[in-house]
């Protein structure tokens, strides 16, 4: 589903990933690991086309990444899910509409989304809170938000960056079994973190970077 | 493609409601530039009206040779009537000239003489659009050609001195027009950059989730255009009291009917529409990638 060739990616010199090579099957979830400024962002931001590819090729269920034309971005953006750690919520809009967001965006039609966004709050356990606003809800419940944005549009892949990051260990727990929910459907997760006791008892997969180079895979 | 349009339509008339006091201020904003505009405007029309109510007046006279034979006069007078630039001409002859003396120095002038010796002649408006002091002194030049012709003139002093005062006001006043037109644009700009600028967390979101540009841009320009319209209705609500304190205040001791600008409203709707695009475009354009 993701496949690193040789990918170098810079946006400062000397700053950036290099030589990356690895590759995530489709419906798995691995954690990318490593220190503050190991390049775990960057790998995030490469795949969805905020940093461009210097050299090597980098797919998405088979699509070059560096071919995507500028004008292309947003719609290939709409195949993969986002999650941060910050949440990114819109502040003035309600849950319902935060969640229902991604798929206005791709012009479905409003009763498909009234459907779908029903679904997943029941999903991320959130329906008796769908009429509230973000700042009425506590940070798990935030992430549990960003998390339903990003699983609404049914997406190929979901890039977590940091999404226990500003939470509890118990809730950060529960945002990990919901990702690992998302890849029963099929959806690849790649999820960066430096907190290495949180993924040791999941038994996954994980990536570890260090400036900008493969650790250990 | 119908169900984006629609939501993106109603995101931008629930973006009003959400953000209340940005968009009162934003729509007094494009009010207060569409009052100073609209009072600019105003004094421009009353400029020219009145400038060109004043040239009507312009006159040329023409004496003809006091030897020239009453038909042979008229003819003259014929000839110069159908030349370029004459308007209209009123025919004088020998009564007609000293009914004019008794007129002006209230006396007859057979009383003072014992015989009429004044020449016959005619007084001739002019057209509009030579209504100048250089376009009349070439009439009068080419009038002083024609055979029986004694004397032709125009009060060139004083009209090239009213020429180049009107010029004087209007080219000011043209170049304040752009002046308030640019000022108004960026501060009505600026205004709504303001207000997008507290949302660029949102359209960062957005952008991340798939948005195009143009879906960004849309609500916002849509909810400037709607800003527009208020600002406009505002800006015709001062004016109207404005007008009617004007009727009551300033007309009496002017002593002179102002002229109404045409299509005020429409100007007002257009300009507030072009503002509040120009605005909303250059204030979204800073947080959009290109």
């Amino acid at each position: 589903m993701i496949k690193f060739e040789n990918v170098t990616a810079t946006y400062r010199e000397k700053v950036g990933i290099f030589n990356l090579t690895f590759h995530i099957p489709k419906g798995e979830l691995v954690f990318l690991m490593g220190p503050t400024g190991a390049g775990k962002s960057t790998v995030l931001k490469t795949i969805y086309r905020d940093i461009p590819i210097s050299s090597g090729n980098l797919y998405i269920n088979g699509e070059d990444v560096g071919k995507v034309r500028r004008r292309h971005v947003p719609h290939f953006r709409r195949k993969i899910g986002m999650v941060f750690q910050d949440y990114r919520l819109i502040s003035d809009r309600t849950i319902y509409e935060n969640i229902a967001l991604p798929l206005h965006i791709q012009g479905i039609p409003k009763k498909i989304i009234n459907v779908k966004v029903h679904e997943i709050s029941e999903k991320v356990d959130l329906k008796n809170r769908i009429n509230y606003y973000p700042s009425q809800l506590s940070g798990g419940e935030k992430q549990r938000v960003s998390i339903a944005r990003a699983l609404v549009k049914e997406p190929l892949v979901i890039l977590a960056d940091e999404p226990t990051g500003n939470l509890d260990p118990n809730v950060s727990d529960e945002i990990l079994d919901l990702l690992e929910i998302a890849t029963a459907s099929g959806t690849s997760v790649l999820m960066s973190t430096h907190n290495f006791p949180l993924i040791k008892p999941r038994k996954k997969r994980f990536i570890e970077l260090n400036e900008g180079r493969l650790v250990t895979e | 493609m119908i169900s984006k349009f629609i939501f993106l339509l109603s995101e931008s008339i629930r973006a009003l409601f959400r953000a209340k006091l940005p968009a009162a201020i934003s729509s007094v904003t494009i009010a207060i530039a569409l009052v100073i505009f609209s009072l600019a405007y105003f004094s421009y029309v009353n400029l020219v009206g009145y400038s060109y109510k004043f040239k009507s007046k312009y006159r040329i006279e023409v004496f003809f040779d006091s030897d020239l034979k009453f038909k042979d006069a008229r003819d003259l007078f014929n000839t110069i009537l159908v030349s370029d630039g004459i308007e209209q001409g009123d025919f004088i002859d020998k009564e007609r000239a000293a009914e004019l003396f008794r007129s002006y120095f209230n006396e007859s002038i057979i009383d003072i003489i014992g015989e009429n010796p004044l020449p016959m002649g005619g007084r001739y408006d002019i057209n509009i659009d030579y209504q100048t002091s250089k376009q009349m002194a070439s009439i009068v030049r080419n009038i002083r050609r024609l055979e029986g012709v004694d004397v032709a003139s125009f009060q060139q002093g004083v009209i090239s001195r009213v020429d180049s005062i009107i010029e004087n006001i209007l080219g000011v006043s043209m170049i304040l027009g752009i002046i308030i037109f640019v000022i108004a644009v960026i501060l009505v700009s600026n205004t709504i950059r303001l207000i997008i600028h507290a949302k660029r967390d949102a359209i960062e979101t957005m952008h991340l989730l798939g948005a195009t540009n143009s879906f960004i841009r849309f609500p916002f320009v849509i909810e400037g255009f709607i800003q527009g319209i208020l600002g406009a209705t505002l800006s015709l609500l001062v004016l109207h009291i404005l007008s009617s304190l004007q009727s009551y205040l300033l007309e009496p001791l002017i002593k002179l009917p102002l002229i109404q600008p045409p299509n005020l409203i429409i100007y007002n709707i257009i300009f507030g529409l072009v503002l509040a695009f120009i605005g909303s475009s250059r204030g979204i354009s800073k947080y959009l990638p290109n």
